[in-house]
């Protein structure tokens, strides 16, 4: 399976430190995203395997963002970043269809775990 | 200041609890290394400190306790002892948690170093944990299934055995989670999720609102029916992100999970009654304050009660104006209503005292972890006894009650309290006793302090004394003891350095003497001190008696006072120069108010003597007449009145006069002070 990722995250910081992470790990970063509806939009064009979500942004939060992708494709599979203490938005976000989550401040084995797992 | 600021009261008080608990829970763990309960406890405490931290942004404190809760973790599962070395350890992390939290009260930014702790802490978690690694997931996968039984109900089994009858198959999972694992009770959640899309859970262990709160450990358990077989169901599991572990077992026969369950439960109430009696006897204290624990409470700002106080107290006033005003006017509809009204204000009265009254038992918390230390740095052993540490005062005297008492403390330990050598020679326990005790007497409340040490001996004081230039004529031994209570003699350092005693005394018994206390010290050579401080219950309202002094009245607190006795003026003798009265075969000395206060004299005179008792004397206050007893709040004279010595407060009675309250003790030594000097 192809590894096609998208980062979603309204900071260029962690973007970076992420997709740093990722390549350095197989994967391919085909978009990044720096709010929810960015992310949106760029999920339909791009059609990535998988999506970094991250939860605080504006515009469209994350969990929101994770709604209407998983409205469009069914299928997505949005692993959410969350920061310590979001534990009632990452519980929505399972709810809604998140396959994995990951939490701030990343360790990047943690990350990849996550994302290998989540892209089987 | 952020967002977070609104939470910061509550945040520190929250902090506090935990920090004094951990305190408590270490020193119980330094006498009962084996007992794994208190481990649980500290652990939550250091997990919910963790937790409140991370939230508030605070990285150094969040880390520490992190770092803290994989030592506990490691202390519970018994893979390092708590000997010497750890417990150290957990107190130097405990204090830097107390420094941190300090600074962070003050808004000081300075950063702390803790890298030296948290390599203390690492290199034991590390260090230790790998050599026992193997050991340990053994130990852990053994007790993972043994324990994962434990509230199965009959209503389960049938459940499980209706399945199976539908070709379900059942299995207990065991699931262990990556302790360094945030939002645990995310990752449940997604493990349940994803075992649901395949068969139903029955049971979980912990229960699901336990698994929500992120309420547990690292594992958990669950009873879980479907059509996969075992293999899939574990790969299930396993497939997802930070859990370490998967144990599956597939039930056979449902009964079975019983039968376990049974055997379990017949061997485990039996260590947890030793636990339970072990507890009670240890420290009866502790269980009392868990029955606390399961009291509902809220937490109200002092504040509020404070104001809650003021307002009860005007009404008291007005309800006194209305009881006097139906007295004048002669309205005897009103006589009833106001009864009600009185004894419904009485009752708020009292309830308010209640709610602001707690139990000196926090200010001791802290004293048996000082000691300990105390006994560290001075290379002394100690026998600290605390008891009746239960009894309640008024929060504004609990709250000021700190600072003397450690300073008492403290002096009987390094003062007090000789060398373990010395003592053995002296033929005394090796260990120093130093005890704590408090209980109310009437509407006082009493706290001894008691050490076997060597004593305050008269002779060095008495030297010491002269040459702080501090006259000693005629004083007997005793006299001369309290002299370590004199602000001349304890600010003398050098002097206290052969004394033995005095640093800062004075300022103890002022602080007592401000909190409308009594500090006495009784010392025998050595035998050892006793200091005794006599505290009042309340500061605000109190039961007085209202007299005439000429043509002023004055409220004496009606606690003092001993007995009031009718005299005619010949029963008044004079002996050496003082006027005294002959109650009960003892010679007590007779204060004339209108002298002492400056008033000036009537001619008509229905003389009492009211015997006020002042730590273990008597005085008798003479006065003109006596008016009536009654409650009064006590208002505190302003800064600008406050050279006045003679007085306590005023209040203001219902007919809106205003009355001087009394302060006998004062009153009395300045009148013995003057005949003194005659």
């Amino acid at each position: 399976m192809t590894k096609n990722v998208m980062i979603v995250d309204d900071a260029a910081f962690m973007r970076m430190k992420l997709k740093d992470i990722l390549e350095k790990n197989g994967y391919t970063v085909v978009a990044e995203a720096q709010n929810g509806l960015e992310a949106v939009e760029k999920y339909k064009a791009e059609k990535p395997n998988l999506v970094t979500m991250d939860i605080t942004m504006p515009e469209m939060d994350g969990v929101e963002a994770l709604k209407e992708i998983k409205a469009f494709d069914p299928a997505a599979r949005v692993v959410m970043c969350s920061a310590m203490g979001q534990q009632g938005m990452v519980m929505d976000a399972i709810r809604s269809g998140a396959v994995d989550f990951i939490v701030k401040p990343f360790d990047s084995d943690r990350v990849i775990k996550a994302l290998d797992k989540a892209s089987l | 200041m952020d967002e977070n600021s609104k939470y910061l009261d509550l945040f520190f008080e929250e902090t506090d609890e935990h920090l004094q608990s951990l305190n408590e829970q270490v020193l119980e763990l330094e006498n009962n290394p084996e007992d794994s309960s208190i481990v649980d406890v500290m652990f939550r405490s250091a997990h919910t400190i963790k937790g409140m931290a991370a939230t508030m942004g605070y990285d150094t404190m969040a880390k520490l306790t992190h770092k803290m809760e994989n030592v506990f973790d490691l202390l519970k599962q018994k893979i390092i002892p708590a000997d010497a070395t750890s417990i150290a350890l957990i107190f130097d992390c405990l204090d830097t948690l107390s420094d941190l939290v300090e600074d962070l009260r003050e808004e000081n930014d300075a950063e702390r170093d803790i890298t030296n702790l948290v390599q203390r802490l690492d290199h034991v978690s590390s260090g230790k944990s790998a050599l026992v690694e193997a050991v340990t997931v053994e130990q852990e996968t053994g007790s993972l299934l043994n324990l994962s039984l434990e509230k199965v109900e009959d209503s389960d089994l049938m459940i499980i055995e209706a399945a199976k009858e539908d070709g379900y198959n059942a299995y207990v999972l065991a699931i262990r989670i990556d302790e360094d694992s945030s939002m645990k009770n995310a990752r449940v959640y997604l493990v349940m999720s994803k075992l649901e899309q395949h068969g139903d859970v029955l049971y979980s262990e912990p229960g699901t609102e336990a698994l929500e709160n992120d309420d547990f450990g690292t594992i958990f358990k669950l009873i879980y029916v479907s059509k996969l077989d075992e293999e899939t169901v574990l790969n299930l599991a396993l497939d997802n992100s930070e859990i370490t572990e998967v144990l599956i077992q597939t039930i056979q026969q449902p009964d079975d999970l019983l039968v376990q369950q049974a055997e379990k439960s017949q061997t485990e109430p039996q260590a947890k009654q030793v636990e339970a009696t072990q507890a009670t006897a240890k420290a009866p204290g502790k269980a009392k304050a868990q029955n606390h624990a399961m009291n509902q409470s809220i937490r109200v700002d002092i504040g509020k009660l404070d104001s809650f106080m003021n307002l009860v107290s005007e009404l008291v006033i007005y309800r006194t104006r209305l009881e006097d005003l139906s007295d004048q006017l002669l309205v005897s509809e009103m006589k009833e209503p106001l009864e009600h009204v009185a004894r419904i204000s009485s009752e708020l009265q009292e309830l308010v005292l209640k709610i602001r009254m707690q139990p000196v038992s926090t200010v001791m918390t802290r004293f048996p972890r000082m000691i300990r230390d105390l006994g560290n740095d001075l290379g002394k052993e100690f026998n600290l006894v605390i008891e009746g540490e239960d009894t309640e005062l008024d929060r504004t005297v609990v709250s000021e009650l700190s600072e003397p008492l450690v300073h008492l403390l403290r002096n009987s330990a390094d003062h007090g309290v000789e060398m373990p050598e010395e003592r053995l020679r002296l033929g005394k326990n090796p260990k120093g006793l130093i005890k704590i005790t408090a209980y109310q007497e009437g509407n006082r409340v009493v706290l001894t302090l008691t050490d076997d040490g060597k004593g305050v001996n008269p002779v060095v004081i008495k030297a010491s004394a002269e040459r702080k230039g501090i006259s000693t004529e005629g004083m007997s031994d005793k006299e001369i003891q309290q002299l370590i209570f004199h602000p001349g003699f304890s600010t003398a350092q050098e002097v206290t350095s052969i004394s033995g005693r005095g640093v800062g005394m004075d300022a103890v018994k002022q602080k007592i003497t401000e909190l409308g206390g009594t500090v006495e010290l009784e010392s025998i050579v050595g035998k050892g001190t006793v200091f005794k401080i006599n505290l009042p219950l309340t500061l605000s309202i109190i039961q007085s008696l209202l007299v005439k002094v000429g043509q002023a009245t004055f409220a004496i607190p009606l606690g003092i006072i001993k007995t009031i006795v009718k005299v005619k003026e010949e029963d008044i003798i004079r002996v050496h120069n003082r006027e005294v009265y002959k109650y009960e075969g003892l010679a007590v000395p007779v204060v004339r108010l209108h002298k002492a206060l400056d008033v000036a004299v009537t001619e008509e005179s229905n003389l009492h003597l009211v015997l006020v008792k002042q730590g273990d004397n008597y005085n008798a206050l003479a006065v003109d007449d006596l008016v009536r007893q009654q409650e009064i709040v006590i208002k505190k004279l302003g800064q600008e009145l406050n050279m006045l010595k003679n007085y306590l407060g005023a209040t203001i009675l219902g007919d809106g006069s205003i009355v001087l309250i009394l302060d006998a003790s004062a009153i009395c030594n300045e009148s013995i002070g003057e005949y003194s000097e005659i």
